[in-house]
């Protein structure tokens, strides 16, 4: 991977290009498997194997001679007051290293305090202190896998309001690291309207030249009020695609991932058109 | 404490979601907020805490699912309250190196039902953390991908179950066919043992006799001293004993450490 000096005499890892992968879960092991010419990465959740048994990351190891693989932490927490736990991020970099996974991602947000294991994905107050914070505690995780860390938008349900808009918060985040975004269209789709703000501004105010990865998929609207929400359970819908669309007219994004949870389709080929299509996307098509 | 630890404990805790509703004041003394984050909490909307909170209990019982699936379907089909009064009643705690088999809240969950429901499930569940908890045993796997050293000539040593292998023991057959709910009352022994690859585990329902020979191989005794017992104690022959222990130890399920002979 490309490297250079950073500002502050860090080292700046270049993400590369990847293409158009997909989430892996054990229910699309066999599509994968047997489909593997269509998909050109996989990301897997970093949990899942962090502190696994040996044969489960031996099985890892296996899938990694086949496809590059990305871990995509839920659980670091890297906003929570405590500095991320030592361990953990031995254990990260251990397994960076192990699958020569070319980046790794995990949440702006956090997960547990002190007291509280949440395990679900938690917005952070938006103020530019945390902010700060945040970008150099970032930072310092890169630093310690040895490898680059994208942080990715979440949908947020609570909204707690403070100064600055979410993509002014990411914005500050990324001026105090040299850190990547992994930019979920989704997310960003689902907050724009469940908090209702114009996503073109929001990719107006993120430095979309730091955006090396998108996420995709499709979640759950109502028409009664509720929040929409991010089941990972649906089609991509057209919003997303639409949005994936002006994003690579602005920058140059290295790779997709096509998330799919629940409501596994039982037609494989359904999963394969949606990476066909932002393969097609990421190279300029329609 | 601070901002994110009230807003965990609002999410977690109906009292503490009553609590910022009602009595704001009393939440930002017992969190230590500032005017500015008690304002965040309190301009939070009701839906978006109601939904984050729902998404906190679903993860919960998620996590239970991991280790125990039968058990949470059979619960989610028939008790869908005591599994929904579990999630609310229970809050995680933060545990270092914690991994998804991780089953504490699983162990949490076998107690909470324990004289809620039938004995079977009870006896189930407690069978299925037990398999849950193998499964996820990072030094189970290891002795699972280890060559047998099985013992040429006379046995020798001290012998000890693999860490591999767990034996247990219940007064349901949790090896009958389900629903885990009505499983035949029928004191039963198992052997489960850890094996490299999938499938991660393969159960042996067993006899008394080989129990009790299992539960003396602890690592203490002799292979002398298990015979003797064993023929002191529950009355068996010397020669089977010894032929159950080179079996065992031919298969890896026991293990002969160097010691007193």
């Amino acid at each position: 991977m490309a490297t250079h000096a950073g500002s502050w005499g860090c080292t700046v890892f270049e993400p590369r290009e990847l293409g158009s992968g997909l989430g892996y879960r054990a229910e699309l092991a066999e599509m994968i498997d047997q489909h593997a010419d269509r998909i050109d990465w996989l990301e897997v959740i970093t949990e899942h194997f962090l502190f696994a048994p040996a044969d489960r990351r031996e099985r890892l190891r296996a899938l990694a001679t086949r496809f590059p693989i990305v871990p995509h932490g839920v659980e670091m927490s890297i906003g929570s007051d405590r500095e991320v736990d030592g361990a953990y991020l031995e254990a990260l970099a251990a397994l960076v290293a192990e699958i020569d996974a070319p980046w790794f991602s995990d949440h702006l947000c956090f997960t547990r305090t002190d007291q509280v294991a949440l395990g679900v994905l938690v917005p952070l107050p938006r103020t530019r202190e945390t902010a700060r914070r945040l970008g150099h505690r970032a930072q310092r995780v890169q630093d310690a896998v040895g490898a680059p860390f994208l942080l990715e938008n979440i949908t947020y349900y609570v909204d707690l309001a403070g100064p600055l808009s979410e993509a002014q918060f990411i914005a500050e985040v990324m001026e105090n690291c040299e850190c990547h975004l992994l930019l979920d269209l989704t997310n960003l789709d689902i907050n724009a309207r469940n908090h209702d703000f114009d996503p073109l501004e929001f990719l107006g105010t993120i430095p979309v030249e730091r955006v090396a990865q998108v996420h995709l998929a499709g979640g759950a609207d109502t028409d009664d009020g509720e929040p929409s929400l991010d089941t990972h359970g649906e089609p991509v819908p057209p919003r997303v695609w639409e949005l994936l669309a002006e994003l690579v007219g602005r920058t140059t994004v290295r790779a997709t991932l096509v998330e799919r949870d629940r409501n596994f389709p039982d037609d494989p080929y359904e999963l394969l058109a949606e990476i066909d299509r932002a393969r097609t996307l990421l190279a300029g098509g329609v | 404490m601070g901002l994110l630890e009230a807003l965990a404990a609002v999410l977690t805790r109906e009292s503490e979601l009553a609590t910022l509703r009602e009595h704001p004041a009393r939440l930002r003394r017992r969190y230590g907020l500032s005017d500015a984050e008690l304002a965040m909490l309190t301009g939070a909307s009701p839906a978006g805490l109601r939904v984050t909170g729902e998404s906190v209990r679903g993860k919960l019982v998620q996590k239970v699912t991991t280790c125990l699936p039968a058990t949470v379907a059979e619960l989610k089909a028939h008790h869908p309250e005591l599994l929904n009064g579990f999630a609310a009643a229970t809050v995680r705690r933060p545990r270092p190196g914690e991994g998804v088999t991780d089953s504490g809240e699983a162990g949490q969950l076998v107690t909470w039902i324990d004289g809620r429901v039938p004995a079977p499930l009870v006896d189930f569940a407690r069978y299925e953390l037990l398999c849950g908890q193998l499964a996820g045993d990072r030094r189970a796997a290891q002795a699972a991908g280890e060559p047998i050293l099985a013992p040429d000539g006379p046995l020798r040593g001290t012998p000890s179950v693999s860490p591999a292998v767990r034996v247990a023991f219940f007064d349901h057959d949790v090896t009958a066919e389900p629903p885990p709910s009505r499983l035949p009352a029928r004191r039963t022994s198992i052997l489960l043992r850890r094996q490299w690859g999938e499938p991660a585990l393969r159960v042996y329902r067993i006899n008394d006799a080989t129990a009790a020979l299992l539960g003396r191989c602890d690592g203490t005794r002799s292979v002398a001293e298990v015979i003797a017992e064993m023929i002191a104690e529950v009355g068996a022959d010397a020669e089977q004993v010894t032929g159950m222990l080179t079996r065992f130890a031919a298969a890896g399920v026991v293990r002969l450490a160097p010691g007193r002979y």
